[in-house]
């Protein structure tokens, strides 16, 4: 009976919430983050700043999973976790959602997008899962994010995707696990999994170069990556024997992608299991969550040396700070600023599980 | 301890301090739990409950089986009395075990084959009386029925052929008893499967009880015990959904009696207070999760649960009604709501005091692939 009544006031309180937007404040004196969260049984896309005050919830169709700010920094595409449909372009200064993304016929999001350098174009990560070729869609932002086609991302489960620091191409972690909506997120091909990253040309959708882990690494699905000044970071999730402790950070540096060699202590403490990976300000620190060991480590972008690490329980979602070595992070119910000596709870929210990622908003 | 155990711990201490260089953001509660008191933990229930649960079943469907064989050539009251009393036993044993949800008794085709209930469509006994009507003999030879539906070699199709018309199964050699016959000899020969599958070298035990050092299925010793806390709110919940909310309906005139387990031969109840029982011991055998809990000074939450899960059983012993007729009484029902507000406080005791207590509770974020 108690945990009824519980869910019935929090429902209360959430309808109150989201029938009286919060009004965004111009807030320039604080950083400000965005990142999706559960709050009793709705799903919001939540903007905050350092202090933990929150300026706008979006109320979501179902969970909600990365977010993407817009090159001039007017709005964000809120995109679904996977395997849903759904994707909102929401206005930053009014909070309005302006349009209503559904996935193409046959396609499910996998929750992850970017823009082109000029803003012009969006682009999804997206399963045909008919076939279940990983594909590339391709939207006009000043159309409505009309769908201009699709083109194929060189692999199975492309995830996250993100636009090289050149600007000229996309980079695309192919998880490559096959999945299909009709058994929801049950994995269809861990024999054969064949995870890659891909550059691919973002205005004709050539493939340029494809790149693996070595051949017994297979079962190390690529699945989210960050961009720094010499190259890239992809953090991996293992879906190999339980009794492997493998590392979960690899480093791209446009020609090779190499495995961070990692201390078997801090294979044992990660689980096997990384969800999202950010660059600091300065580029030269990697920082790496794992919410299945409640830790989130620091690396050496240089040549992948690792730094040290905090606990803190089911962490995820980061994003730097304007200062060299700081992150800004939501764990649980909690946001904190951490470096690699120090951390700081920044705000409390309550019944809330934040998701698995956070990006700062200008 | 072993030297190579008390080496161990001393590596991982060594390595931990070095690991964690900042401070720690949120005390973890489970940070008092050893490696060797959860193993302990895995090695109670597995060697104490599991093994011998799943030993328990074959061996009474064995015996089971081998009354049956003499019935069906002798087919007297005495006779009678007995397959029933073993059908009884058989089933007690199954519902003992029924609430391990992980392991052997998921591969091949799965706890259905041992009990497949509900049979929301009645596809299932459709085809058994099929079987009945055509005194079809193909599923008479040894092996014959693990080729079949799961419904026509189970403990339900067992019930129906001895319980929905005892007639049928008391003449001489009749083509029913055979049948009867034919299921208890594949409900022994899968239980012995399983028990082979836990015990054998490399086998399931192994891979619980090594769970620390990482195997196949497991990554350490807490995912392992983490299956053992799901076993306990998912037989609550199977209890509580499809036992007895699924039978009772809205309201009184939507109670489906039929919808009550095992109504044939009137062991409703009896099947939930064996869950229950199975779900007390997994707290009060030593080891347990009892013991772990006092032993890193959590007595509150021990105590909560057994005397929950006491006050429930006292509740399901004081019925005096089968179930199928309590949830269409109008003087009895409200003891139904009742039992079901307390299986709800156990639940929630175990899904959320339990877990947390021993660092169990799985993060927001540590679901499969994103």
């Amino acid at each position: 009976m108690e945990i009824s009544r519980r869910h019935t006031l929090q429902g209360a309180a959430t309808a109150a919430l989201i029938a009286t937007p919060l009004p965004v404040i111009a807030n320039t004196a604080t950083a400000r983050w965005m990142g999706c969260r559960q709050v009793g049984e709705a799903y919001l896309a939540t903007l905050f700043d350092s202090t933990g005050y929150v300026h706008l919830d979006v109320q979501l169709p179902g969970r909600g999973h990365d977010i993407v700010p817009s090159p001039d920094g007017q709005r964000v595409v809120i995109m679904a976790r996977r395997p849903d449909r759904f994707a909102l372009i929401v206005d930053l200064r009014s909070g309005d959602v302006r349009h209503h993304l559904t996935a193409s016929d046959g396609h499910h999001f996998y929750g992850h997008g970017c823009f082109s350098s000029d803003g012009a174009l969006f682009y999804t990560s997206e399963n045909h899962y008919e076939t279940g070729d990983g594909v590339i869609g391709v939207r006009d932002t000043n159309k409505g994010f009309e769908l201009l086609g699709h083109f194929a991302s060189g692999g199975i489960g492309p995830h996250e995707i993100l636009l090289t620091p050149d600007g000229k191409s996309l980079a695309i972690a192919n998880g490559g696990i096959r999945t299909h909506p009709d058994t929801g997120r049950s994995k269809l091909n861990i024999d054969t999994m064949a995870p890659s990253l891909t550059l691919v040309d973002h205005t004709t959708g050539n493939l340029i170069s494809r790149h693996t882990l070595d051949a017994e690494q297979r079962q190390l699905s690529i699945r989210h990556l960050a961009a720094g000044p010499n190259g890239l970071a992809a953090a991996l999730q293992y879906e190999g024997p339980k009794r492997n402790r493998v590392p979960l950070l690899a480093l791209f540096d446009g020609i090779y992608l190499t495995l961070a060699e990692t201390p078997s202590a801090v294979a044992k403490a990660m689980r096997n299991y990384a969800g999202s990976v950010a660059y600091d300000a300065s580029g030269e620190v990697i920082a790496l969550t794992c919410p299945r060991g409640n830790l989130v480590s620091f690396w050496s972008s240089d040549d992948g040396t690792y730094l040290g690490s905090h606990t803190a329980r089911d962490v995820c979602g980061i994003a730097p700070l304007k200062n060299p070595g700081h992150f800004a992070l939501t764990a649980g119910a909690i946001s904190l600023h951490a470096t690699l000596h120090t951390t700081k709870t920044t705000g409390q929210f309550a019944d809330t599980q934040w998701d698995n990622h956070l990006v700062s908003i200008a | 301890m072993p030297f190579s155990k008390a080496f161990r711990s001393t590596l991982k201490g060594g390595s931990a301090a070095l690991l964690v260089t900042g401070s720690l953001l949120s005390p973890a509660s489970a940070g008092a739990i050893s490696t060797d008191q959860t193993t302990a933990l895995l090695t109670a229930l597995t060697d104490q409950l599991i093994v011998p649960g799943y030993t328990h079943l074959a061996e009474e469907s064995s015996q089971l089986a081998d009354v049956l064989d003499a019935y069906c050539t002798t087919p007297d009251t005495e006779g009678r009395t007995q397959v029933e009393a073993h059908f009884h036993t058989t089933m007690d044993a199954w519902q003992r075990v029924q609430i391990i949800q992980f392991g052997p008794i998921y591969e091949n085709r799965g706890p259905a084959r041992f009990q497949f209930w509900p049979d929301k469509r009645g596809t299932g006994q459709r085809q058994l009386r099929q079987i009945l009507n055509n005194q079809d003999e193909t599923v008479l030879p040894s092996g014959a029925l693990a080729e079949k539906s799961v419904a026509l070699g189970d403990l339900q199709a067992l019930e129906y052929v001895l319980f929905n018309d005892p007639d049928v199964t008391a003449q001489p050699d009749s083509f029913a008893c055979r049948y009867a016959l034919a299921i208890a000899r594949n409900q022994e020969i899968q239980a012995t499967e399983i028990v082979q599958m836990w015990t054998r070298n490399g086998g399931y035990r192994e891979q619980v009880l090594s769970a620390a050092e990482g195997t196949d299925v497991f990554f350490d010793e807490k995912e392992a015990a983490g299956r053992f806390l799901n076993d306990m709110a998912g037989a609550i919940d199977v209890v509580r959904l499809q036992k007895l909310d699924r039978p009772m309906g809205l309201t009184l005139t939507g109670a489906r009696p039929k919808r009550t387990e095992n109504w044939r031969s009137q062991r409703s109840l009896r099947n939930i207070q064996l869950n229950l029982e199975s779900v007390q011991q997994f707290l009060t055998v030593e080891d347990g999760f009892g013991d772990l809990l006092t032993s890193i000074g959590k007595d509150e939450t021990a105590t909560a649960m057994r005397e929950l899960v006491s006050e429930v059983l006292v509740d399901i012993a004081a019925f005096d009604q089968p179930l199928s007729e309590i949830v269409e009484d109008p003087d009895t029902r409200g003891d139904l709501e009742s039992l079901l507000a307390k299986l709800r406080s156990l639940q929630s005791v175990v899904r959320e005091q339990l877990a947390q207590d021993l660092g169990l509770v799985p993060g927001f974020n540590a679901t499969d692939g994103d």
